[in-house]
């Protein structure tokens, strides 16, 4: 394209030839060619690995460039670590980490690049030297690392049992290795015991992290590339608040990752991703350390990165602190203000209680064993399943078991009523409402399963209301309601009053109606949040709920003033799942099981592991509590015991299954997919269910 | 046609991170995107073997369709939340275009419509770069034209769609 301007524009008359209009539109195309070349540069997926037959992958005694691959000796999620030979021009075994394919290979080996001469200044005897980098034939980027001959920090120090005065050494070594990178501007966002090895030098353990500015230069910063397709780095585990939704991260977000570690070390327990398991556990070390150790990891691990150690010098300060015997500075606040102080003490004394709560209660918390033998699975058989047109999933459900009804809202925003016995749909809904077509948001039963409640909006999507039926379809009453739904839960066995979770711009906050004047009695403080609660339980006494905070903390809220009435631990709303068992429990599901708290004493009961990521908790026959998880299985715990009695395997060709309702007084689950279905799905081996299968549609 | 478990693997570690930008659905939790698009293929793809070249090209159709009807379903949190309800794509095309006005998925949409009306070869080479993040040569490959035509018709469509979308009122 010739780039002088009178050039190009004598060319554009003489390709127009005259017509006025085409040399006016291509001089626009021209101008926005010179202008959109970054545009669209940053695709949302890449499915080029989809395209290549195989990928070539590396092999034991290829050389790559002056190494020689002799053996993997680690792989993650996006790389495969290999114990190479050095060649030239000196000999020595190195770790090499090549890239798995379908990353963006360009963009890595881009930043690699810029990030090139940081990396090579990073010497510290605890951090292992990256030497080299390069292009791998089939064009993935590797790194040649210092080859480190230890073992992971917690591996390590269960290993030759180390008592918490050692293990508080080895942090106080790792963040100063941290702190040294971060004066360089480099953090390493992907700290976890995997990455923190540990041997014997000179007799002393000592630590050395690995993969320093590589989580950085894999995955893209926030300000600058990414788009929509990326994976925000780190382990989910390990992850700060912040970097796991995609806030701005700086150096808390290494400290938060540090004190999940230290956390780990001293309680001997691998972390969950459930971040409400953290106050539990670092409670539990607190009670077996001593109240110094859960104030520092507690202040380490802050849900708030302005809460968090600033720096890793201050969290070593403190262990310092510990191992001296002195009062850590997190226990001191003397630089703090009066008010902060009096937040601080505060939080101390709710601290204290929750450990209170739990040494107390200790005893009467049952937890499942670690060394049960996990039940073989029952596998059920689909009794009816239908699949609306264009469905693409489920936003809400409910059931009237003794009616042997359902309420669904399809991803085509229609609420179907569904017999439970056939899978017919009886009704369509909105479709008898008015005379617009309006589209449903979500769907609610009174307890007594004497009325239903809807949220609709209009199709343009700017105006919600609320509308309620008796159940013989007659309008009862409907008002509008401000804002986005997102959840709503009738508070009453008659649902006179109703609690809505609402996103209201850039605030989300909890409202109670009154059902039939159409009147908010009561509402929360606003959160700037624009995540509205997800989850709302309505508290048996009918007047008071419980829901996740966008802060994550699990609180009771008044349904007649919208007051906060108690403070129950913390959750990530993200992933929280909040659920009603009965009249005097209720379960916080996590990622990796639940917890049962009691209602009256709003203190853990009993508490379920499950191997496989939790997505739902519901109370079953003979006082058993069954979770779901994402592997199609469902399982049945004793409440006495908290041990796995029993599990059901809805099968395999199910898509993301969400979470499964179970029919109560029956053996059959409601069973709802991502690819539009919905099934009615029972034990193979129940006999008295059986039923012929007809296929919906 | 059962797609293979290492590509289902691979597909699921790509879209990972997608929705987390709109996680508040529980319908559509972390891997829902790649259910549909596999979902979706599957239909399409009947007993027939297809090719690796037409699995993709079917996967970024498929891609584009699945995330415009979550942006359509997602609109309404976007007017009430104005512009942070869902941040993920009302920055998608804003970065890029640097004109102040921020641009959504739906836009693009609209106006990758527009131009398959005026070239629907440009189109296709959009929804391949753009949706299944193929590289020029990749595209030219999956389309059978040549790389020079791919990287023409791009930079062609590049061009006509930032037109469209800083021009538009």
């Amino acid at each position: 394209m010739d780039t002088d301007p009178a050039d190009r524009a004598a060319k554009l008359r003489e390709v127009a030839a005259g017509d006025i209009k085409l040399e006016r539109r291509l001089a626009d195309l021209l101008r926005a060619f010179e202008a959109s070349n970054t545009f669209l540069d940053h695709p949302i997926l890449s499915l080029s690995p989809l395209l290549h037959e195989a990928v070539p992958m590396e092999s034991v005694g290829e050389t790559i460039d002056r190494f020689q691959l002799v053996t993997p000796i680690g792989s993650g999620s996006f790389s495969v670590v290999w114990l190479a030979n050095q060649l030239a021009p000196m000999r020595r075994e190195v770790a090499l980490k090549i890239v798995k394919p379908g990353l963006d290979v360009r963009t890595i080996a881009q930043r690699f690049d810029t990030e090139r001469d940081v990396l090579a200044r990073l010497e510290h005897p605890n951090i292992s030297r990256i030497y080299d980098a390069g292009i791998h034939r089939s064009g993935r980027p590797y790194f040649v690392m210092e080859l480190v001959r230890g073992e992971s920090i917690t591996r390590f120090v269960s290993a030759h049992g180390l008592c918490p005065g050692d293990m508080a050494s080895l942090m106080i070594d790792v963040c100063s290795a941290v702190s040294f990178a971060h004066a360089r501007g480099l953090v390493h966002r992907d700290l976890k015991p995997a990455n923190i090895l540990v041997q014997f030098i000179d007799g002393k353990p000592t630590p050395k992290l690995i993969d320093f500015g590589i989580a950085r230069i894999l995955t893209p910063d926030r300000a600058g590339t990414h788009t929509l397709g990326v994976i925000p780095a780190g382990t989910p585990a390990y992850m700060s608040p912040e970097q796991a939704t995609f806030g701005d991260v700086d150096a808390r977000a290494d400290v938060y990752s540090l004190g999940v570690v230290l956390l780990e070390l001293l309680t001997g327990d691998a972390m969950s991703h459930d971040r409400s398991d953290r106050a539990i556990h670092a409670a539990m070390a607190a009670k077996s350390l001593g109240g110094d150790w859960a104030v520092v990891v507690q202040r380490a691990i802050a849900a708030d990165s302005a809460d968090r150690y600033a720096t890793p010098e201050q969290f070593a300060a403190d262990l310092q602190q510990i191992i001296g015997g002195g009062k850590p500075l997190a226990r001191r606040r003397s630089s703090r203000s009066i008010r902060r102080i009096a937040v601080a003490f505060a939080a101390a004394i709710l601290c204290g209680v929750i450990v209170w709560m739990l040494v107390s209660r200790g005893t009467s918390v049952v937890t499942t064993p670690s060394d049960i033998a996990w039940p073989v699975p029952v596998s059920m058989k689909q009794l009816w399943r239908i699949q609306p047109e264009g469905n693409a999933g489920w936003w809400s459900i409910e059931i009237d078991a003794e009616a042997r009804r359902a309420f669904a809202v399809s991803s085509t925003r229609e609420l179907l009523e569904i017999d439970i016995n056939t899978g017919d749909v009886v009704r369509t809904i909105h479709a008898e409402v008015g005379g617009d077509m309006r589209l449903a948001v979500r769907v609610a039963l009174s307890t007594d399963m004497q009325r239903l409640i809807m949220v609709d909006e209009s199709p343009d999507r700017l105006d919600q209301r609320l509308l309620v039926f008796d159940r013989a379809g007659n309008l009862i009453s409907r008002f509008n309601l401000a804002g986005a739904t997102y959840a709503i839960c009738p508070l009453d066995a008659g649902a006179t009053k109703v609690a809505v979770s609402t996103l209201d711009g850039s605030r989300t906050y909890v409202a109670v109606y009154d059902v039939t004047s159409g009147r908010r009695i009561a509402m929360t403080p606003a959160w700037n949040s624009t995540f509205a609660p997800v989850y709302l339980v309505a508290h048996p006494d009918g007047n008071s709920l419980y829901t996740i905070s966008p802060a994550g903390e699990i609180v009771r809220i008044s349904a007649s003033t919208g007051k906060v009435i108690a403070t129950l631990g913390h959750a990530d709303p993200s992933t929280a799942v909040l659920r009603l068992l009965d009249d005097h429990r209720f379960a916080l599901t996590g990622h990796y099981g639940a917890t049962i708290f009691d209602v009256t004493t709003q203190s853990p009961i009993i508490r379920l592991s499950s191997p496989h990521k939790t997505i739902g908790a519901m109370l079953d026959i003979d006082d058993t509590i069954q979770l779901s998880t994402v592997d199609h299985r469902i399982t049945r715990y004793s409440v006495t015991t908290a041990a796995p009695i029993a599990s059901l395997d809805l099968g395999g060709d199910l898509t993301q299954v969400e979470f499964p309702h179970h029919v109560p007084g029956t053996s059959s689950f409601l069973v709802a997919s991502q690819d539009g279905s919905l099934r009615l799905m029972s034990p193979e081996a129940n006999a008295s269910d059986k039923r012929p299968v007809p296929l919906g549609q | 046609m059962q797609l293979p478990q290492e590509l289902y693997d691979e597909l699921r570690r790509l879209a990972a991170g997608f929705l987390r930008y709109e996680r508040r659905d529980h319908t559509l939790q972390a891997t829902a995107l790649l259910h549909e698009v596999i979902l979706k293929l599957q239909s399409r793809l009947s007993s027939t073997q297809l090719s690796r070249r037409d699995l993709v090209a079917a996967s970024a159709e498929a891609m584009r369709r699945i995330l415009v009807d979550h942006a359509r379903s997602r609109n309404r949190l976007k007017r009430t939340g104005q512009t942070q309800a869902s941040r993920g794509d009302v920055d998608l095309l804003g970065i890029a275009t640097r004109d102040g006005r921020s641009h959504d998925l739906l836009d693009l949409h609209a106006a990758l419509t527009d131009l398959s009306e005026v070239d629907a070869e440009s189109a296709r080479v959009v929804e391949l770069r753009f949706f299944a993040g193929l590289s020029v040569e990749e595209t030219a490959t999956t389309m059978g034209i040549s790389p020079r035509s791919a990287a023409r018709l791009w930079a062609f469509a590049r061009a006509w769609l930032y037109d469209r979308l800083t021009r538009a009122d």
